[in-house]
């Protein structure tokens, strides 16, 4: 946060990553899982960006585009304005060592056979770097670093707890001294009380190493505390992006007032889910500052994604989109074959045209948001909707 | 110190299992039989005569401790001058088919595609040829060609039939792991730390992916000792005038019910005593080089 | 049976569907036996939802398999009872116990990938048992499945009870997993980590199923879970178990307002949230291995107040209030002490808990 020098570390335009799905006989692929379809980014030197968003989304397909394990279908990378997806072999591996990943379950991301030592030493050896005092000392000093005894260097994994495998994830990945750390659901396999001890250690080594993370996570009480800008995803795209507070105190996009409403709050008077289920509109007040919140119920989305091989047209949130079908938009001309019944669940979902037919632009909605985008700020607070406005929605805090 | 460490682990969970002691004794018994028969015998497995076909055992401090068998050789004599050449054999065969099922396996598993289909290909065809018609075959190739009659070359002709068709079960099952080893986690960590593939295979997948396979190579064991056997019916078998256990149980098993069981068992014995000594020592062994078992 | 918990576990309403009382579980290992849980007491009553909270090795996974009879063969009870409607399951044979418990508990899993048949049909797996016990026959069956999914609200149950388990979402195998859990009526219905699986969006929806189906029929809940939030949500009552014990029991509303207990109180803190952006409170260590419980009080070498009892004593359940009991030498001062937020937590009236 305090570097001397801003500006992005890392960029990403127009990333597409697809994968070929093959049907038939033939094995021809005929169509494609769009896991990731369109993403573009940017990550500022010592900040955070959280990226949330549900299983399917493509947040971790764009974690692992970004360290190299994926090669991108179309889109560009730039790590200090450099395109990573252009280098040579050579310099990929030399990229490696500025983009680092710390994995989501430090139990499968170990090798069970290495000791400790071997493993936080692994990025040495590959790269063939010799550190000043040698590779053990400089193990011995990535384990202190994240708060391990050297001395258990010789221990293997599963003689350690969960929070500690994590810090020997996070060990090995600063070995190379990165300058981003993409952090795949870092903390998601842990108990709650070790959680925040790896989320303080994440925060600490931001501080003393100026790093800037890509911080990928599910849980958006851990993202809102240790993000300073967050993305939220949904079928390949972003739909709302933005600083911290904007994205979760004025969320523009029904998608993200609905994933934040449905984060459990540790606060009983908040009853997630009372059997008493009143019509949305009562405890929703779009466009007000106040009203719903706490107290107020969740908004509670039907069904699941859809599949990201044959992602709706148009916005492909609105097959689930709890807004669309409310607005009076959606109410089509009268029409004498129209159905008598309108409700989303009755098997015919009526939304603005434009919904289903246009895909919305990721743009500033000026008249929304508590603050609107200021100018010179890091990062604009945008949303991918037609219909963005923001809502008040139950908080995700104690 | 590493090492050290490793090794002292093992050795103190090893001590902890008294049927792994039995085992290595067994094991350790047969290897000294293999170096120096003349400890167990003075009598030479050549020295046959058939007035004396088919005596039952004696008992120990007699000239026919375990009898003789249906040419009148002595059974005790024939069966330790088989353990070198059948244990040979054996270790040669599966050793090689290891390496060779290992190697492909992983490569297979590995890098999928072409690769994988060229091996599961070649895969499948060694499993339709019959074992009989490529051992034929062979036989027939080095019919005129004199190998000699040293420990190796009177095992040669078995040892290359049999490892022609015995390293496809390692394939199969080495390939089968890795594909499931090659997406855990920690192998992806090493991908992005930009690991080269050797290393991938050999630091982090195989070291893994292995475990089943090591489960087979005992029973794979007497299946060689077995399958000689039937090969020397052939003639490319272990090269007369040496002998191998496969050949005597063979014989035995014509006399099993002729009054001279004796014949069968003394062989059988030791190669059911071998094997499961193996099996044993096996498990010991896969338990002890995974550090997530020893404590 | 422990007079001070059962005292404390609710207001004596003698109408518990399942009452545990003093479960002791042990674990065979090598290394001798284990204490998995110990002295655990607590009670179900209709229509309400008693949430058991702790971390991994807790134990309170698995003080649910003791109660249906499921524990793996290196487990045993050591001590203790299980009330299943009056009668003590521990009592009976294990064939008994779990004939019992199929009929009037029943359980949902954290993965029902796992936990259903790949090999058979969902409407299949949904009315085995109710053919292998009550004799359906295969046309009442499959209505009795479609019903079931329609309960669950899984759309288009009639076509759907024909698919295989990998056919479905995480979201719609857990609704099933509801479902047969559902088949045969069952009393008590214990979920282990249902939701802890599913993306947030999905999770509210099966909570508020769950929810449903338990007031509409009036069943006991037992949800086991992490996660506070999903407790605050949902749960009536709440048990915090840390290691193999019952910490801390208390209706859910002053659990949160004024926590008795310090491992409750730091939990609360630890969760991250907007409210600071500095270092979150965290509770330093980890727990306990059962393999070498610390003296005294458990949670002593992690506790931001221990004193020298902590250290040597092991605290006897304390009833710093009304309903609630807490497993701390000085559960009362914990409770008036500073609340989750810094500020004072509401004052319950001191009943004499603090047991030095």
């Amino acid at each position: 946060m305090s570097e001397p020098e801003a500006g992005p570390v890392l960029e990403v335009r127009d990333l597409v990553k697809h994968y070929p799905v093959p049907r038939g006989v033939l094995r021809r692929s005929t169509g494609a899982v769009k896991a990731v379809d369109g993403i573009s980014l940017r990550l500022d030197r010592g900040r955070t960006l959280g990226l949330v968003g549900e299983s399917g989304s493509g947040k971790s397909t764009l974690a692992r585009v970004l360290v190299g394990i994926e090669k991108p279908t179309s889109g560009e990378v730039l790590v200090d304005g450099a395109d990573v997806t252009r280098l040579s072999r050579a310099g990929r591996k030399r990229l490696r060592r500025d983009v680092q990943m710390v994995f989501q379950d430090p139990y499968t991301s170990l090798n069970p056979r290495m000791p400790v030592s071997e493993i936080v030493g692994e990025p040495f050896a590959i790269h063939g770097v010799d550190p000043a005092g040698g590779r053990r000392a400089a193990v011995g000093e990535l384990l202190e670093l994240v708060g391990l005894d050297p001395e258990h260097a010789n221990r293997y994994p599963h003689q350690f707890s969960g929070g500690q495998r994590q810090r020997v994830g996070i060990a090995r990945a600063l070995a190379l001294r990165p300058k981003i750390l993409v952090c795949d659901e870092p903390v998601s396999a842990l108990d709650v009380s070790v959680q925040g001890q790896v989320i303080n250690l994440l925060e600490d080594l931001q501080a003393e190493l100026g790093l800037s993370y890509l911080f990928v996570a599910h849980d958006l009480g851990v993202v809102r505390h240790i993000a300073h800008d967050v993305a939220v995803m949904y079928l390949g795209r972003i739909v709302e992006q933005g600083p911290e507070a904007e994205v979760y105190d004025a969320a523009q996009h029904p998608y993200t007032q609905a994933l934040l409403s449905a984060v459990p709050v540790p606060d009983p008077s908040v009853r997630l889910a009372g059997p008493s289920v009143e019509p949305v509109e009562t405890r929703i007040s779009i466009g007000s500052t106040s009203g719903v919140g706490v107290g107020g119920g969740a908004i509670v989305l039907d069904g699941d994604p859809p599949s990201p091989v044959d992602p709706p047209s148009g916005c492909p949130f609105h097959t689930r989109c709890w807004l669309a079908p409310r607005l009076p938009e959606a109410r089509p001309d009268p029409i004498p074959s129209y159905p008598p019944t309108d409700r989303p669940d009755a098997g015919l979902r009526l939304v603005p045209p434009v919904c289903d037919k246009e895909a919305p632009a990721l743009v500033a909605h000026p008249g929304a948001g508590r603050a609107g985008p200021a100018i010179g700020a890091p990062a604009a607070h945008v949303a991918a909707c037609h219909f963005a406005r923001e809502l008040v929605a139950p908080r995700v805090e104690a | 110190m590493n090492d050290v460490g490793l090794v002292s682990a093992t050795w103190r969970t090893l001590r902890r299992r008294p049927d792994v002691i039995v085992a290595a004794l067994i094991v350790l018994l047969f290897a000294i039989m293999a170096a120096f028969p003349r400890l167990f015998t003075a009598t030479s497995p050549r020295a046959c005569a058939i007035r004396e076909a088919r005596l039952d055992p004696q008992g120990w401090g007699t000239p026919h401790p375990l009898g003789t068998d249906a040419l009148g050789c002595d059974v005790l004599a024939t069966m330790v001058a088989g353990v070198r050449p059948s244990l040979l054999l054996a270790f040669v065969v599966v050793g090689v088919s290891l390496l060779i099922g290992v190697t492909l396996g992983l490569l297979a598993g590995y890098y999928l595609g072409w690769a994988d289909y060229l091996i599961s290909r070649t895969i499948e065809v060694f499993l339709v040829v019959p074992l009989l018609l490529a051992a034929l075959l062979l036989l027939s190739l080095f019919k005129n060609v004199d190998l000699g009659a040293g420990t190796f070359s009177v095992i040669l002709l078995p040892a290359v039939v049999l490892t022609l068709f015995s390293w496809m079960g390692y394939a199969r099952y080495v390939r089968a792991s890795v594909l499931e080893a090659k997406n855990l986690d920690y192998v992806t960590a090493a991908r992005s730390l930009g690991a080269s593939d050797l290393r991938i295979m050999f630091r982090h997948v195989l070291p893994n992916a292995i475990g089943p396979v090591t489960a087979l190579v005992p029973t794979s064991i007497a299946a060689v000792i077995g399958t000689e056997a039937v090969l020397s019916f052939l003639g490319i078998g272990v090269r007369p005038p040496a002998t191998s256990w496969g050949i005597q149980i063979s014989q035995g098993s014509e006399w099993v019910l002729g009054g001279a069981p004796h014949i069968l068992l003394a062989p059988l014995i030791c190669l059911v005593a071998a094997v499961l000594s193996l099996v044993v020592l096996g498990d010991a062994l896969r338990d002890a080089l995974d550090p997530r078992l020893t404590a | 049976m422990s007079p001070a918990m059962n005292a404390a576990t609710s207001p004596a309403s003698s109408d518990a569907l399942l009452e545990v009382t003093d479960l002791a579980v042990e674990f065979r290992t090598p290394d001798g036996a284990v204490r998995a849980v110990d002295g655990l007491s607590y009670r179900v009553e209709a229509g309400r939802t008693l949430a058991i909270v702790g971390e991994s090795g807790s134990g309170k996974s698995v003080s649910s398999l003791a109660v249906m009879g499921l524990l793996p063969d290196t487990a045993r009870v050591t001590r203790g009872t299980v009330h299943l409607a009056g009668t003590d399951l521990l009592a009976m044979s294990r064939k008994e116990h779990r004939a019992r418990c199929g009929d009037q508990v029943a359980m949902v899993f954290q993965d029902a990938l796992a936990a259903l048949n790949p090999v058979h049909t969902v409407g299949y797996q949904l009315t085995e048992a109710l053919r292998a016990r009550r004799g359906l026959s295969r046309g009442d069956a499959r209505r009795r499945a479609v019903e079931l999914l329609d309960m669950v609200k899984v759309p288009n149950a009639k076509a759907r009870i024909k698919e295989y388990p990998h056919q479905f979402s995480g979201g719609m195998r857990q609704r099933v997993m509801i479902a047969s859990a559902l088949a045969m009526d069952p009393d008590v219905l214990i979920a282990d980590e249902p939701t802890t699986a599913l993306d947030v969006t999905v999770q509210a929806q099966v909570l508020r199923l769950l929810a449903e189906i338990q007031a509409e029929r009036q069943m006991g809940l037992v949800l086991i879970t992490h996660d506070l939030g999903v407790v605050a949500g949902v749960a009536d009552d709440v048990t915090v178990m840390y290691a193999g014990r019952a910490v801390e029991q208390a209706p859910v509303v002053p659990l949160y307002a004024a926590p008795a207990h310090p491992y409750t109180r730091a939990l609360l803190r630890s969760i991250p949230s907007a409210s600071g952006t500095g270092s979150l409170p965290v509770i330093p260590g980890r727990p306990p291995s059962p393999a070498a419980m610390p003296a005294g009080c458990p949670f002593h070498p992690r506790c931001d107040a221990v004193r020298d009892v902590c250290r040597t004593e092991v605290p006897p359940p304390a009833t710093p209030a009304e309903g609630r009991t807490s497993a701390c030498h000085f559960a009362a001062d914990t409770m008036t002490g500073p609340g989750p937020d810094g500020e004072p937590g509401v004052v319950g009236r001191d009943t004499g808990g603090d047991h030095e």
